[in-house]
């Protein structure tokens, strides 16, 4: 399985990026790690005429610390993460969820600009980050603007970004020292997608508290009631598995989200799991 | 419309021009003759095409040739004089960690960086390392076993059984 | 004449492998490496669409010289693989389909290009049309009246219904104490090569032949069906197989892309080269393993079988593949369902069912795996329905040491072994007891533990007879060696088995030491070439090293007898007196080394002793003592976490107690146990390829077909038993294929064992979570509603 003919062209800045796709007579994507577009390309599932090179891009490498937030730059690999190279700002959260995408191969070029772009419901960064509560800062022909996760993933493969906007850096609200997390998530096959993930973020500290689940299908849910019953309890307590069960369901319930007997009841079950590690 | 690239290939400095939607995994077989690098899938999964981008193993059939222009490569011919790829060869030979051959370059590749980065110390951790490289032959007992060997001997050069 | 052994170099032998070294530095030379000037590259148009008739085929006029199909190869045959089986209905696999489509993938033209990308683009640019028509998806569903024909002139889809009745299951059903009945399903998969097909053919004016380079296992069968098709005489078709990686028996078939691939090569005299990627091998490549099982057992209150009931379904999907047929996956199956057991009354019905999906072929273990799986649950739930364990049950029903040989039901005569031990070491294998405690105490993360045994028997290296039995065309009932020493006492053997990852350049180099005491350094073993290669069957059915071995063997000993002639020439004694070590004949007053013999034998003929023709060289044909075949067994055990919330299952321990008589190489014996086994636990757990009801295929990529990596296969522990085989050199039994036959059963088992205070079990492959999960729900409301 071959591509379909291409042009290649590699920017040396963020508004060439932009400009070279704007202005392509054809169909023409960024191209960062290349770990999601390759496979597609070679399948013929995807035939753009341009491809524009983003990954070495200074101003998508960047890593720096704002404040109570990190900025890190969107053409950061995942291995980054994995290997401690990106400040750990949210007690090892980052690290964790980086670590188990995909393969080793596959994190030394995938990117978390290019992960979130993509939006796949079953993968790690869209669940983790929505968990996180972080933003994405994007550009386009019009400007920069920042984009809460909670309105930039909105469904299957499908995010808030304009056909010619670029995703320049992701910001990271960094966890106070004492907040927990849980991060759950089961595969057929080790480093496949998953077809069930849940993520807790409890900082009382900041009184942040964030209930998740991805591989719904759609984009990654907050489960508010969730999240307000484990911001509430004080730790793993009898019967707060049954509340938690509650809660998801409500949750559930609320979002609208139809999902067969076997997806809802095991999301619930990675809810729990999820939680119990962060609380326990 | 083709990209002209330079790199550092093996070793040696090479200039060749590629098709833009050339991957590298092709660059390296059909334009530089270097077919010890296969085709397991082409799609990213089964890491046959493992080869080393600035010392990095990454996936060759889904990295486009344009976009290593400037970088560094390093293919299963490019070990040849490399002291820990002599001791995992070693090893495999001696574990039977390989049957028919086809995903071996790649197994080596990954394994070698897998040592290299620590991760090799324990047979479970080794598994987990090894899940970017899929093997039909083996089941992957010989494998295991390889890597174990390689990694004691790397870090106590006295022989070990 | 004695041999001395010098060294632990010849049979026993767990030598590292001649093979690695290439390999290794990734110096093989697979198809795709093949280097010829002005070689181009296909790439198959294949049909969307799986039935249908093919309207038109709409290819623009300025690449219309680069696109080939049907009407372009008027003098190529379609295949056609008619088993000898009274009422087997024939199918005509065309090479590229010119009337109609019968599966998503059926390949219907060509495209020819410098590069393969540029193939890809031709094969963009043609427009297919197509009258679609009902696909037939559901093998059960095509037997029903009214459902749609895949071959209109067959009035059904039954390529061939069989029956049997041996026995009397009557009187076992009216003595039963206990009656089991159950339904199993083992669903539909491929066998996944890292290395899929691959051919490159072109004219060699030279030696005016059509030269075939196939990833193949069996070039000499391929080079008489290639023939037979081209229409060729075979003296001009010259198949080379190259390094293969991985065959698996799926390539052991012709397929219609490689006909097609070497009539194009015939036809355009410049080298064409096809190479399969893994989408083509998910939705083209042969299916394997689809089989539908409904079996009613008959017991007494102590568990033993009395007699068994069998409707075995196998779907064969669209067509017959070359050379054997369907039929082999289903009169394997039909055989295979009694197992190792003394079972005297069985009735059974089989249905070989054409469906709209890719056609099946033989893929390692070949219907046995669905055989082992219907029975071994079965002996399981037996075990269930009068309180015993299922192993302790299984061991009691049988075949014994003292009953050897012993002819079963199904006219298999099972040599000799202890089948039983077999049982009984696989529990202490993995600590039976302790397990049972562990399951008693609880798991803390409330996963539920289970322990599972599955035991087989394999019936390999078997000869003339059985396959006549089977019906095959072609009877692989021998293999083939020649041995020849060199002028320098080097020693090459040309054999007509293929390796492709059993390590027979290095084995078959121990058996030479073994009988000539030459260094296996000193010994070379050519495969793979229809040319070069005395005739063989190649690699399958786990004949190798039975049938190779002994061939190998036999041209040895026929070339060390002269040497020995020579020997004692040069050392004036007798040949009685000689001794053979070291590459060396000693005399008892000297020794001469087998270099000096080659130099007398070619360049030195003046040296000879009067009589002795010039040269040492030998061909030999070689076949078992006995054609009934030599029987490997086997009992796995499987020990899993089944996770009740979501239905995932980990295993936690899987040994396997095996017996393949004298291991030439152990090593590499155990190479292929667990090789096997990881292949067992793919389908057990992981590999499926589900279709729509209009025929799609629904899994195309790695990312929906689960091929195992090493996480999901665990360490395995492996004991052995060696009974050596009667009737074959050295005592060895063919082996290799069985490590994938018992997995899915011993899983299923164990899965059955863990589930058990829930009272659900899974009786169809793959378990996966949602299928455990169900299983646990649907057992809840029975008991909920009793």
């Amino acid at each position: 399985m071959k591509p379909a003919p291409l042009e290649y062209r590699r920017a040396r800045s963020a508004a060439e990026a932009i400009e070279l796709v704007q202005s392509s007579a054809g169909q023409a994507k960024f191209l960062a790690g290349g770990q999601t577009l390759g496979p597609m390309i070679n399948l013929r599932l995807a035939q753009p005429d341009l491809l524009v090179d983003v990954s070495r891009l200074p101003e998508l490498l960047q890593v720096k610390r704002e404040g109570e937030h990190l900025l890190v730059g969107a053409a950061t690999p995942h291995a980054a993460f994995e290997d401690g190279i990106v400040p750990d700002v949210a007690n090892g959260f980052l690290a964790r969820a980086a670590s188990g995408i995909a393969y080793r191969s596959v994190r030394n070029r995938g990117t978390i600009g290019g992960s979130l772009a993509h939006a796949d419901p079953a993968s790690d960064w869209p669940t983790a980050l929505l968990a996180l509560d972080a933003s994405v800062i994007v550009a386009g022909a019009k400007g920069r603007r920042e984009i809460p996760l909670t309105r930039f993933l909105t469904g299957a493969m499908t995010t808030a970004l304009g056909d010619d906007e670029l995703i320049e850096s992701v910001r990271i609200p960094c966890l106070a020292r004492g907040a927990r997390w849980g991060y759950y998530k089961r595969c057929r096959k080790l480093g496949e997608f998953a077809y069930s993930m849940a993520a807790v973020v409890v900082d009382r500290e900041r009184a942040f508290c964030r209930a998740v689940i991805g591989a719904t299908g759609g984009a990654p849910l907050l489960l508010e009631r969730t999240a307000r019953i484990l911001a509430a309890t004080g730790g793993w307590l009898p019967g707060i598995e049954a509340e938690i069960r509650a809660s998801y369901e409500a949750d559930l319930a609320a979002s609208g989200m139809m999902l067969d007997e076997y997806d809802r009841h095991v999301h619930g079950v990675s809810i729990i799991r999820a939680a119990k590690d962060a609380l326990q | 419309m083709t990209n002209a690239i330079a790199l550092t290939l093996n070793g040696r400095t090479v200039t060749d021009r590629v098709e833009g939607r050339r991957t590298l995994a092709d660059f390296l077989r059909d334009q530089q003759g270097l077919t010890g690098t296969h085709l397991g899938c082409e799609h990213g999964v089964c890491g046959a095409c493992t080869v080393l981008l600035d010392d990095k193993p990454v996936r060759s059939c889904i990295t486009f040739a344009a976009a290593v222009d400037g970088a560094a490569v390093t293919t299963i011919e490019g070990f040849e004089s490399d002291a820990l790829m002599a001791i995992i060869r070693e090893a495999f030979s001696e574990a039977h960690g390989l049957q028919c051959g086809y995903c071996t370059p790649g197994m080596l590749i990954a394994v070698r960086d897998m040592i290299q980065r620590g991760v090799a110390e324990t047979p479970a951790q080794i598994r987990l390392g090894l899940a970017g490289n899929l093997c039909r032959c083996t089941g992957y007992a010989g494998i295991v076993r390889a890597v174990e060997l390689a990694n004691a001997r790397v870090k106590a050069p006295r022989p070990v059984a | 004449m004695a041999i001395v052994k010098t060294s632990d170099l010849g049979v026993g032998a767990s030598l590292r492998r001649k093979e690695d070294a290439r390999h290794l530095r990734g110096r093989g030379q697979f198809v795709a490496d093949l280097r010829f000037p002005r070689s181009q590259e296909v790439a198959f148009l294949r049909s969307s669409i799986a039935h249908a008739r093919l309207k038109a085929i709409e290819i623009p006029a300025s690449i219309r010289d680069r696109v080939f199909i049907a009407a372009d190869f008027p003098d190529v045959l379609p295949i056609r693989a008619v088993p000898d089986i009274a009422g087997f209905k024939p199918s005509v696999l065309p090479g590229l389909a010119g009337g109609k489509v019968r599966f998503v993938g059926q390949p219907i033209a060509m495209c020819v290009a410098p590069t393969r990308d540029e193939a890809e683009d031709l094969v963009q640019r043609i427009e297919v049309a197509y009258d679609e028509l009902p696909a037939v998806t559901d093998m059960l569903a095509a037997l029903a009246l009214g459902a749609p024909l895949v071959h209109e002139e067959w009035g059904d889809n039954l390529f061939v219904e069989k029956s049997i009745d041996f026995g009397d299951v009557e009187a076992a059903r009216k003595a039963a104490a206990v009656v089991v009945k159950r339904e199993y399903r083992m669903n539909r998969q491929v066998g996944m090569p890292m290395e899929g097909r691959a051919i490159l053919a072109f004219w060699d004016d030279r030696l005016d032949e059509l030269a075939i380079y196939n990833s193949s296992q069996f070039p000499h069968q391929i080079r008489a069906g290639m023939a037979q098709f081209l229409a060729m005489e075979e003296r001009q078709v010259h198949v080379i197989a190259p390094d293969v990686g991985g065959g698996f028996g799926v390539k052991n078939i012709l397929y219609p892309e490689e006909l097609m691939v070497a009539a194009l090569g015939r036809k355009l005299r410049h080298p064409v080269r096809w190479v399969e990627d893994k989408r083509e091998h998910l939705i083209s490549c042969m299916h394997a393993r689809e089989h539908f099982y409904r079996i009613t057992a008959y017991a007494d209150a102590r568990g033993m079988i009395l007699g068994l009931e069998a409707e075995i379904y196998v779907d064969a999907g669209a067509y017959s593949t070359w050379p054997n047929s369907p039929f082999m996956e289903t009169g394997m199956a039909t055989k295979n369902v009694p197992g190792p057991y003394r079972i005297r009354s069985y009735r059974a019905r089989n249905f070989t069912i054409a469906t709209n999906k890719s056609p099946i072929g033989p893929y390692r273990g070949v219907a046995r795996p669905g055989a082992c799986f219907a029975i071994e649950r079965t002996i399981d739930e037996v075990a269930r329905a009068v309180g015993r364990e299922p192993h302790e049950v299984r061991m009691e029903n049988m075949v014994t040491p003292d009953l050897m040989p012993y002819r079963s039901v199904t006219n298999l005569l099972y040599d000799n072994g202890d089948y039983p031990q077999s049982v009984a070491k696989a529990a202490a294998l993995v600590d039976f007891p302790a397990i049972r405690r562990r399951k008693a105490q609880g798991e803390p993360d409330g996963r539920l533990i289970g322990i599972g045994f599955a035991s087989y028997t394999e019936q390999t290296a078997h000869g003339c007879g059985e396959w006549v039995t089977r019906g095959t065309p072609i009877i692989p009932g021998f293999e083939s060696t020649t041995a020849r020493l060199m002028t320098d006492g080097t020693l090459m053997l040309l054999v007509g088995i293929q390796s492709h990852g059993q390590g027979l350049e290095t084995t078959l180099a121990q058996v030479a030491h073994e009988e000539l005491g030459i260094h296996p350094d000193k010994v070379s073993v050519r495969h793979g070439d229809s040319t070069s290669c005395p005739f063989g069957m190649g690699t399958f059915a786990s004949r190798s090293m039975v049938m190779a071995g002994g061939a190998v063997a036999t041209a040895c000993r026929i070339i060390r007898a002269k040497i020995a002639d020579i020997a004692a020439h040069l050392l004036q004694c007798q040949a009685a007196q000689i001794t053979f070590a070291d590459g060396a004949a000693h005399g008892p007053g000297g020794s001469v080394s087998f270099a000096e013999i080659g130099r007398t034998a070619y360049l030195r003929q003046d040296g000879l002793p009067r009589g002795t023709e010039p040269m040492v060289e030998a061909i030999a044909t070689y076949q078992p003592g006995i054609d009934t075949g030599v029987f490997c067994y086997s009992t796995h055990v499987a020990v899993v976490a089944v996770d009740p919330e979501d239905g995932a299952v980990e295993i936690l321990d899987y040994g396997v107690v095996e017996d393949c008589g004298t291991m030439v190489n152990p090593m590499i014996v155990d190479g292929q146990i667990v090789g096997g086994v990881a292949q067992g636990i793919g389908t057990a757990l992981y590999e499926e390829i589900p279709y729509d009801a209009n025929g799609q295929p629904l899994a195309t990529t790695l990312a929906d077909y689960h091929l195992p990596g090493a996480p999901e296969i665990p360490a395995i522990k492996i004991a052995h038993m060696v009974t050596p085989a009667k009737h074959t050199e050295y005592g060895v039994k063919g082996m290799g294929e069985g490590g994938a036959i018992s997995p899915p059963a011993a899983i299923a088992n164990a899965v059955r064992d863990a589930l058990a205070p829930l009272g659900a079990e899974v009786n169809e492959t793959p378990l996966t979570p949602r299928r455990v999960r169900a299983a646990i729900l649907a057992a809840r409301e029975r008991k909920a509603a009793s």
